[in-house]
């Protein structure tokens, strides 16, 4: 005897309600929010190659600053201490922080992809595939559609239900260090802060000023002396105008990615008051007053 | 012709303006003292008198030395902040890696459904 598989109305039932109940409660990431999620990717990406790229590049400046110091025989320099200030230590803090960063950004756009729709389909059908197998189990194919696009739909509506929990979760947990790394990042660059910007400042203008020391003591005639002091000017006032001008786009990305950051926990923290909801409070309002107005027998103000 | 003299609130202006001159509170004490170190350099690039060109680069060197100290704090103690946060975000990557994690494993469900389902099928056909 073959039993045909037909599904109940009580199990109809219970699938619709599986299907729109989570639609309902908007469990899901609304298309705001993964774009708030992948612009937030983005200005950590963006951020984080320019800014590793600096930490590293300023250092080696630095390096090259303090050598042409000891060529010019400034006591001061220290041979073993080439780095100074912008040490390999303080430089690996900065650039593991700045790719952890990205990593976070980037995993949260994965999290935002991971197991598409798509994805999901194609495993319900082969569950539907396997299904028609059995023997004594006869769907038509509009039936065995139907339960394929079921199982995609609730293991859908539970995936995004899943997604939208962790992506809250994650967000909230660290908009603090997130907000710091970017805090730290704009002091180091700040031309007015005591940090990576001011070390690299110092260094510059030791070599100028050393340069400037014995240029008044090198004989008229020792034209190679007085090339390598005006060399050493021209490398500490090239340097540190290339320095001020990418310092000056390192804290606008960081201004980017803060404003990013704290737009995403806004967009995703669906209690805060934001445009979209303060449109939305405005047309209920409006809607409200006519409904109140028919009711009441009033025309609307 | 008598040159007009400033009246008694111009010259207030004039002095206060003289007094806060190089004071600006936003700006680091290290910057500042390389503000002056700068502004020594400037004066020995146009000195010519040897003795006052050694007591300017004495001075540069002390307050060079000077906000060196401070600047080293300062970078010091912001790598330990950069390295606390470096540690609450891995964690927060950790988080998310397993969030995707339990993500994959409703499609594996799905599919070990579709597994048993094959199983199942075989068996009722050897029965």
């Amino acid at each position: 005897m073959v039993a045909k598989f037909v599904p109940s109305l009580r199990v109809r039932v219970l699938l619709y309600w599986l299907v729109f109940l989570p639609l309902l409660q908007g469990c899901g990431l609304t298309i705001q929010q993964k774009a708030a999620l992948d612009q937030f990717a983005s200005a950590t990406r963006d951020l984080s190659v320019a800014t590793q790229t600096e930490f590293q590049k300023s250092r080696q400046d630095v390096i090259d600053m303090n050598r042409l110091r000891l060529e010019l025989g400034d006591s001061r320099a220290d041979v073993t201490k080439l780095d100074s200030l912008l040490t390999l230590d303080r430089t690996k803090d900065r650039v593991v922080a700045l790719q952890v960063l990205e990593d976070y950004g980037g995993l949260l756009n994965k999290l935002v992809g991971a197991v598409p729709e798509g994805e999901l389909l194609e495993a319900s059908n082969n569950f539907v595939g396997n299904l028609k197998q059995v023997k004594g189990v006869q769907l038509t194919e509009q039936e065995a559609e139907g339960i394929g696009r079921a199982v995609a739909a609730v293991g859908g509506l539970y995936v995004e239900y899943k997604r939208a929990t962790a992506v809250r979760h994650v967000v909230e947990t660290a908009h603090t260090p997130v907000l710091t790394v970017i805090d730290l990042v704009k002091k180091d660059f700040d031309p007015n802060s005591d940090f990576w910007n001011a070390g690299y400042r110092q260094t510059a203008l030791d070599l100028r000023g050393h340069a400037a020391s014995i240029s008044g003591s090198v004989p008229a005639n020792d034209l190679a002396s007085k090339q390598s002091i005006q060399r050493a000017k021209t490398l500490a006032e090239e340097n540190m105008n290339r320095f001020t001008a990418v310092s000056s786009q390192i804290a606008a990305l960081a201004t980017t990615l803060s404003d990013a950051q704290k737009n995403l926990r806004l967009v995703l923290n669906p209690s805060e008051l934001n445009v979209q909801s303060i449109n939305q409070l405005t047309t209920q309002v409006r809607e409200f007053k006519t409904i109140y107005g028919l009711l009441r027998n009033e025309s609307p103000r | 012709m008598p040159t007009r003299r400033k009246t008694s609130k111009r010259r207030k202006v004039a002095r206060k303006r003289k007094l806060n001159r190089g004071v600006d509170p936003s700006r680091g004490l290290g910057q500042q003292l390389l503000d002056t170190v700068e502004n020594i350099i400037e004066l020995m690039d146009h000195t010519q008198d040897p003795d006052r060109l050694k007591e300017l680069n004495q001075q540069r060197i002390a307050l060079s030395d000077e906000a060196r100290r401070l600047i080293d704090a300062n970078i010091d103690a912001s790598s330990t902040e950069y390295r606390s946060a470096t540690s609450a975000l891995e964690q927060a990557s950790a988080t998310i890696r397993e969030a995707i994690r339990g993500l994959e494993s409703i499609k594996g469900a799905i599919l070990k459904g579709a597994k048993a389902l094959e199983l199942v099928a075989k068996v009722v056909a050897i029965a």
